[in-house]
């Protein structure tokens, strides 16, 4: 039965599009319109561009090839003679070894297919470029019969349309109607009471443009263009994949609805989100609109094939710059020639060098691109005032101190030169005063002898005279077990005397390279890391135990030449790490990454001299020679002051008389002072606290994801087949030959760009002005939005698109201008009713003889349900959102498993509850559930137009979803309190102007109230039951009402907003 | 393809169902939600054998060597390094050793009903219906990796963006009932791998198309239940205004999509209505629940067999069952027994079943990892476990068109590459279709100016599968 109902519909239908079609061709045989559709559907595949895939040598594309003969004796066109044409011939063959398409296609041309073929042979079989590879020509729009219609060009060439095929334009829509309309397209919002009776009664000509010009400025603006460029964009909060990590994405869209506010010119719009990093001068911004190319998916893990995910990317950026700018499906090109259009796969190569020079950067869970530290405004402003006082201060102490002098030698002449001291206590001491340990955990230290022969030797090596080094040999050295600190590690400091030759020794470890064993190591050469400089300094520390993520730095001062040094390492929470040796800082030091906020604590114990390796034994990297008083603060301290104790030089030189001294003692004893000094010494702290300040501003650092350029490009291959592993020939940057050359200078990403938004380019403006298009009329000029190719949809009105681009290219590119002419011509203010009639001439409306009707998109339906209770929070831009969700939607798709990725839902502050739906927390994988069951795509891959499909799902979020019911019960609220009169005939009223914009009429005001009425008495009699109801949400105000009643008009609100007048742009 | 497409086809359908006497046809008009959208017309090319599908996924890849695939050599070899000639140039996901070493099974092998279908002990209720499984030896797929291989067998592409299987079907073939989704999902096992949205996803289709999860706790559907307060009668009398407000507006406007505004509003009613009673499992007879081994108020894979067969009874054309945690890359002697036992039970007695029903003919059930598990094992010890393997691994089919016993395809003697009768993802994809009747290279979908197919420009139907 559904097979056979299908069959009359299918029939049915063709008989209608057929007399569609006859009334949209009135002219003669159009190469591009009629034959190149036909010959690229049926011939292309195996005779056309893609030599690889070619059959018989035969080639329809291209002009002269055609009419070659062939092998066969046979011409396939010989024009001005359809009947000899092998073309003709083949195609309406009765012999299946003849004809052509095959019979495995399951493809036939149809009669009027082959008439027009045999037309076009007939009038000469001439061949044209394809019309979206020429540039748009200006031309003036036409005349038309009724010149009182037309309010502006658009309309001339609509209506000279509509007038050939002898149809009507529908009379203009209700000022009502084209309010709400206007309020949906420009800012996504249902316009207020007071704005549609505003606009209802002003009878002044200006009145619509004084809207459309007072709706493009408003804040809003910004956010509806944004939200159908981001679906193209595929802006979203998560990585994608089976991580789905989240992914600081917001700062990008933020700069998209600004880009829209600001009306930005669509060739910069351009420019800086795909190279904006390249421009001189970048600024912030800049860089952050480069998060375009960085919404690709990412894979994260312990993932042996990061370079095929990496090389995705690329893909992914191709196939977006192709859908977006070019309306081309470049992707076809990726694994073989494209079977349609005239670009080889080693174009698609040249085009890829161009987008693979970005770094790809961190390992397994870590993976990622570039990002960019931005700090919020507020922030930015402190951080110059914190950096101005640091330099004010630093001045000070250059400048010098003319009382110094002074307080040095009253301090000289006291008694007791004070000795610097660190200001607080270590952890622990190891190695001095004779004993193993003294600190913390003394108890738990000993000496662990590799070679019992080998006893160490305490001695009393200058500069110890009194607190003996120990010396190391053979591998022994100290473990200190149980080494677990209360607290977290965030700031670190590692001091010790040592006196060795080695390159490559261990001073103190907690670390192993093992999963789950790192933490921090402080030592000489790197444990003998290729990139770790023997015989100097050295440091890592992790945040983690199970994959590294924190800092390395590499000293540059030699310590291993056989003398004491005084060695020292600290790390600052979340900021840098630095080496001293003897005091003094390195400043060569090499510093990558940055230290941990707080350093993971590995499982294995400390060694002292020495450190692990893949085992729980200490002992591999052993120290030999001396060793002495290591300590370990959880502090940044002054490492001079570590040294403490151990000053016997200022001790000698302070107790020589003062003539006696040398100039080095007394340079060093100057020095000294310097460090004691109180009054420098509270100016130091003040610049360390301000340095402290300025620090954790960083901490509030947002991290944008942003585009980069590596110095040296990537040397780009062709992949056979699109497999990674399978390189093919080098390739360089380049566009394909079809367009216009690159231009001069260094083919690039900014070289790229510039070339896409030229003036002359024939696809960007024709695929920018038709996306637009397509967001006012539900359809572009061009169907197929994103394929303006040889298999894309010749367009509705070719003359009236490229009259829009070259109007869009001389205005500057400007996105407002191109809006306001649409909005403000006659075509896109006529009414949005269908009349039998017009769907039986022109079902699809594809001459535009009534404006579009449409369902509204996801987060326009969820921000109309709040904002009638006003609840929506209509503030613009800011960090995603987390609305109310089912409990456990994500807990049972996922798990913490993943590692650092789990998301936990936590339902956001109730400010942020109510914020627009393009603010929540877009979760690739799990999208909210609201956003997802009306159509809001996962955002995974470009999208260019959203489908729009009517589900019981949809039906049943609208109904039920607490967010919606909240919303009804909001609406109920207002409506009981703010109702200028309280029977239930205003406020019924009321809430229709609220959700609809008009009023009810009689019939519907007596079925509603009948609705009201039994719903009451039911939760009269059910009081439990409005309870329940009227909890639903958090939002509660103070009721004024009766629960039954209260209860009663929010099944009413909840009706009237799930109408399909409520939900849909007419 | 959406309605902004299609308002022909809308007005065309009200045309042909008419309008009754109490306004819509509202039963037909639910159909238009659920009906097949695509014009091809395969299902006169071939008679489908089987109407529907029971899709069970072993989400993490079960080991083929220790179920289906017998290969006593690598008992013998158990502990040797793997032949360098075998794995030369290979990549592992998680193995890092370059000498990896087989693995012998742990589990012994025997031959099962007439058809003498090799089955380990893993899988004795399995082993006792072999007679009805056609077993497929020889599945390769293209990558180790979970989600790409998950995304291979569901959509036949590694990559997100393609529609998966359901999300076809639902196009081409629509709904047999009228108050229920045409493609449902139904999870369980442990969460340590994600399932993915995309895995039902309907790609570059109408969004309708894709999948409905029931949901694992909570609502079976998501919104499915009334707000508190709010009782089935209210919600009727609701809906019947809303019918007769947006009845008007079509009058009044005349667009198509309103009548579709209203079979979306009655058939989110009917579900309302079916779903409660239709996941309540414990209303099934005490010895059917026996049979499957249900846990009531469980998240059990036994719960979403039982509830699969119920889903079928009610027209919904394809259920694809997850069952995650197969991913044994260590202690795979605990683990993969545990989870052949949460799974072995049930799909023996969800064949019985419908083959009591009568059903089993029009069903067909496929059963399948992403991908298999090497004969080599990762780690050592007692707690040794296996890696992904996409070489070569083992898939079954049963039920509907499908020739009970039959046993296709090797793979080598160590069980590393898929060898004879190779069969690659695409082929199995290209059999399940043709059993519902449907030619594989004839179910397409224009998108950005190219015919696409679930089998792509592959898939060959593996004949000696069929009845």
């Amino acid at each position: 039965m559904v097979v056979q109902s299908l069959k009359i519909l299918v029939v049915m239908m063709s008989v209608m599009l057929v007399g569609s079609l006859s009334m949209a061709a009135p002219d003669a045989v159009d190469f591009n319109r009629d034959i190149r559709p036909i010959l690229s559907n049926y011939c292309f595949k195996c005779h056309g561009f893609d030599e690889t895939a070619r059959v018989h040598d035969l080639r329809l594309d291209d002009a002269k090839a055609a009419l070659v003969e062939l092998s066969s004796g046979e011409r396939a066109i010989v024009p001005g003679d359809p009947e000899m044409s092998g073309l003709i011939d083949r195609v309406t063959s009765a012999d299946p070894e003849l004809r052509m398409p095959p019979p495995e296609t399951n493809q036939q041309l149809s009669q009027e297919q082959v008439k027009l073929l045999r037309d076009w042979i007939a009038s000469g079989a001439k061949y044209e470029k394809h019309w979206s590879y020429v540039s748009p020509k200006r031309i003036d729009p036409p005349s038309v019969n009724q010149p009182a219609w037309p309010r502006n060009e658009i309309d001339q060439f609509v209506l000279a349309r509509l007038e050939k095929a002898g149809l009507q334009p529908s009379r203009e829509a209700s000022r009502r109607k084209l309010i709400r309309r206007l309020y949906f397209d420009l800012i996504g919002l249902v316009p207020g009471i007071e704005e549609v009776n505003e606009f209802v009664s002003d009878n002044s000509p200006s009145a619509y443009q004084r809207l459309v010009d007072r709706l493009l400025e408003s804040p809003h603006y910004g956010e509806r263009m944004a939200q159908n460029w981001l679906d193209a964009a595929r802006y979203a909060d998560t990585t994608g994949y089976a991580a789905d990590a989240p992914r600081t994405q917001w700062l990008y869209r933020d700069w998209v609805i600004r880009a829209f506010n600001e009306n930005k010119p669509f060739d910069q719009f351009t420019i800086e989100q795909i190279a904006g990093d390249m421009l001189p001068n970048a600024t912030v911004n800049d860089r952050i609109a480069t998060g375009f190319y960085r919404q690709s998916t990412q894979a994260l893990g312990n993932n042996p094939r990061k370079e095929e995910f990496r090389i995705k990317g690329v893909v992914d950026r191709l196939m977006t710059t192709g859908r977006v700018w070019m309306g081309l499906t470049l992707e076809c090109a990726e694994c073989h020639n494209h079977k349609y259009d005239p670009i080889t796969q080693r174009e698609y190569y040249q085009l890829f060098a161009i987008f693979n020079n970005v770094p790809h950067l961190g390992e397994t869970f870590g993976v990622h691109g570039p990002r960019l530290k931005v700090l919020p405004t507020e922030h930015r402003q402190r951080r110059v005032v914190i950096r101005s006082t640091i330099d004010e201060l630093e001045g000070k102490l250059e400048q010098g101190d003319t009382k110094l002098a002074e307080r040095q030698l009253r301090w000289e002449q006291s008694a007791n030169p004070q000795i610097v001291k660190p200001n607080r206590s270590p952890l622990g001491i190891w190695i001095a005063a004779g004993k193993i340990g003294t600190g913390q955990w003394e108890g738990s230290s000993r000496l662990v002898k590799q070679d019992e022969t080998a006893a160490p030797d305490w001695l009393s090596d200058e500069p110890f005279k009194n607190a003996a080094a120990l010396k190391l040999a053979h591998g022994n050295h100290v473990r200190v077990t149980g080494w677990k600190p209360d607290e977290k590690i965030r700031d670190l400091t590692v001091s010790a005397w040592i006196k060795t030759d080695d390159n490559v020794a261990d001073i103190v470890s907690n670390y192993d390279w093992r999963p789950g064993k790192r933490s921090f190591v402080f030592g000489i050469g790197g444990e003998g890391e290729p990139n770790a400089p023997p015989g100097r300094l050295f440091a890592w520390s992790s945040a983690k135990t199970d994959q590294f993520s924190g800092v390395e730095i590499y000293g540059s001062q030699r310590v291993n030449d056989g003398r004491w040094h005084h060695v020292a390492l600290t790390m600052h929470s979340g900021g840098a790490a630095q080496l001293f040796v003897d005091g003094l800082l390195d400043s060569d030091a090499k510093m990558i990454g940055s230290c941990p906020d707080a350093i993971a604590i590995s499982p294995r114990d400390l060694a002292i001299g020495a450190g692990f390796k893949s085992s729980a034994d200490s002992g591999a990297f052993p120290l030999e020679g001396q060793l002495s008083h290591v300590q370990i603060f959880d502090a940044v301290v002054d490492p001079y002051a570590t040294m403490g104790g151990f000053l016997p030089s200022i001790k000698a030189a302070l107790e020589q008389p003062k003539h006696q001294r040398t100039p080095q003692q007394v340079q060093a004893i100057a020095d000294y002072y310097l460090r004691i000094d109180p009054e420098r010494n509270q100016i130091l702290k003040r610049i360390a606290s301000l340095h402290e300040q300025d620090r954790q501003l960083d901490a509030d650092a947002i991290e944008a994801q942003v585009m980069e350029e590596m110095a040296t490009p990537r040397e780009t291959y062709l992949l056979v087949r699109g497999d990674f592993f399978n390189q093919g020939e080098r390739v360089h940057p380049d566009v394909p030959s079809i367009f216009p050359a690159l231009g001069e200078g260094p083919k690039d990403r900014l070289a790229f760009a510039k070339w896409l938004v030229a003036d002359d380019h024939p696809l960007t403006a024709r695929v920018t002005v038709n996306r637009i298009w397509q967001q006012f009329f539900a359809h572009g000029l061009v169907r197929t939005d994103a394929d303006f190719g040889y298999q894309g949809e010749w367009p509705t009105h070719p003359r009236l698109l490229d009259w829009l681009s070259t109007e869009f290219v001389e205005n500057g590119w400007n996105g407002k201008e191109l809006v306001r002419l649409i909005v403000m011509s006659s075509t896109y203010r006529q009414d949005s009713s269908i009349s039998n009639l017009a769907l039986e001439r022109d079902p699809e409306n594809r001459l535009l003889a009534r404006a579009a009707r449409f369902r509204l998109p996801a987060e326009q339906i969820r921000d109309a349900m709040l904002s009638a209770g006003n609840l929506l929070d209509r503030r613009v831009g800011g960090p995603s959102v987390f609305p109310v969700q089912p409990d456990g939607l994500y807990g049972e798709r996922t798990t913490a498993a993943m590692g650092p990725f789990e998301i936990n839902w936590e339902t956001s502050v109730p400010e942020d509850r109510y914020r627009r739906g393009m603010y929540i927390f877009w979760k690739r994988t799990i999208l909210y559930p609201s956003l997802k069951a009306f159509d809001a795509p996962a955002r995974d891959v470009c999208r260019t137009r959203r489908s729009i499909t009517n589900t019981p799902m949809q039906a049943l979020v609208a109904l039920n979803d607490p967010v919606f019911v909240e919303g009804a019960r909001a609406l109920a609220e207002r409506v009981l309190k703010d109702s200028p009169q309280s029977d239930f005939g205003s406020q019924l009223a009321f809430a229709f102007r609220i959700v609809l914009g008009r009023n009810p009429d009689s019939q519907e005001k007596r079925r509603f109230q009948e609705f009201y009425q039994r719903r009451k008495e039911h939760f009269l009699e059910n009081q439990a039951a409005a309870e329940g109801l009227l909890k639903i949400g958090v939002a509660a105000g103070g009721r004024l009402e009766s629960n039954a009643n209260l209860a009663a008009w929010t099944l009413v609100a909840s009706t009237i907003q799930n109408l399909d007048e409520a939900i849909t742009r007419e | 393809m959406d309605l902004r497409d299609k308002p022909l086809e809308a007005m065309t359908r009200r045309a042909f169902f008419g309008r009754g006497a109490t306004g819509l046809g509202v039963a037909a008009l639910a159909s238009m939600l659920n009906a097949k959208e695509s014009a091809f017309e395969a299902s006169v090319h071939f008679p489908p054998r089987a109407k529907r599908v029971i899709y069970l996924f072993m989400s993490g890849g079960p080991s083929h060597v220790d179920t289906f695939d017998y290969k006593p050599l690598l008992q013998k070899h158990d502990g040797q390094p793997m032949p360098k000639e075998i794995i030369k140039n290979h990549q592992f996901a998680m193995i890092k050793s370059d000498n990896p070493l087989v693995k012998g099974s742990p589990w012994k092998f025997s031959q099962h009903g007439q058809s003498g279908q090799w089955i380990s002990e893993l899988l004795p209720h399995t082993a006792a219906v072999a007679d009805h499984l056609a077993v497929v030896r020889s599945m390769y797929t293209e990558t180790f990796n979970h989600d790409p291989a998950v995304s291979m067998m569901t959509s036949g592409d590694v990559r997100p963006g393609r529609p998966s299987l359901g999300a076809w079907l639902s196009y081409g073939m629509g709904s047999e009932g009228q108050d229920l989704p045409a493609f449902v999902v139904l999870a369980s096992g442990t969460v340590l791998q994600p399932l993915l949205d995309f895995y039902w996803g309907p790609g570059f289709l109408p969004t309708r198309h894709q999948g409905v999860q029931f949901r694992r706790s909570g609502e079976p559907v998501l919104y499915v239940t009334n707000p508190a307060g709010v009782d089935s009668a209210t919600r009727r009398e609701q809906i019947d205004l809303l019918n007769w407000m947006n009845e008007r507006r079509f009058d009044a406007i005349g667009d198509p999509e309103i009548e579709t505004r209203i079979a979306q509003y009655e058939m989110a009613f009917k579900m309302q209505m079916s779903v409660p009673e239709l996941t309540d499992v414990t209303t099934e007879p005490k010895y059917i629940q026996q049979m499957y081994g249900t846990k009531p108020g469980k998240n059990a894979f036994s719960n979403n067999c039982l509830l699969a067969r119920r889903l079928i009874e009610r027209g919904v054309r394809f259920v694809q069952l997850f069952h995650t945690g197969w991913d044994q890359h260590g202690n795979l002697v605990k683990e993969h027994q545990r989870q052949c036992r949460e799974v072995d039970q049930p799909i023996a007695a969800l064949i019985r079943d419908l083959d009591q029903r009568g059903l089993l003919d029009e069903t067909l059930i496929v059963c399948t990892g992403e991908f298999g598990r090497t004969p080599m094992a990762q780690g050592g010890g007692d707690k040794f476990g296996r890696d992904h393997h996409p070489h070569g691994f083992t898939s079954w089919l049963a039920g509907g068109g499908i020739r009970g016993g039959v046993s296709y395809g090797q793979t080598d003697e160590f069980g590393y590459f898929a060898q004879e009768q190779r069969t690659h993802v695409h082929d199995l994809n290209a059999t399940i279709l043709h059993c519902l009747g449907v030619d594989h290279e004839q179910l397409t979908y224009r998108f950005q100016g190219r015919d696409f197919r679930l089998t792509d420009v592959h898939g060959n139907v593996i004949k000696p599968l069929l009845t």
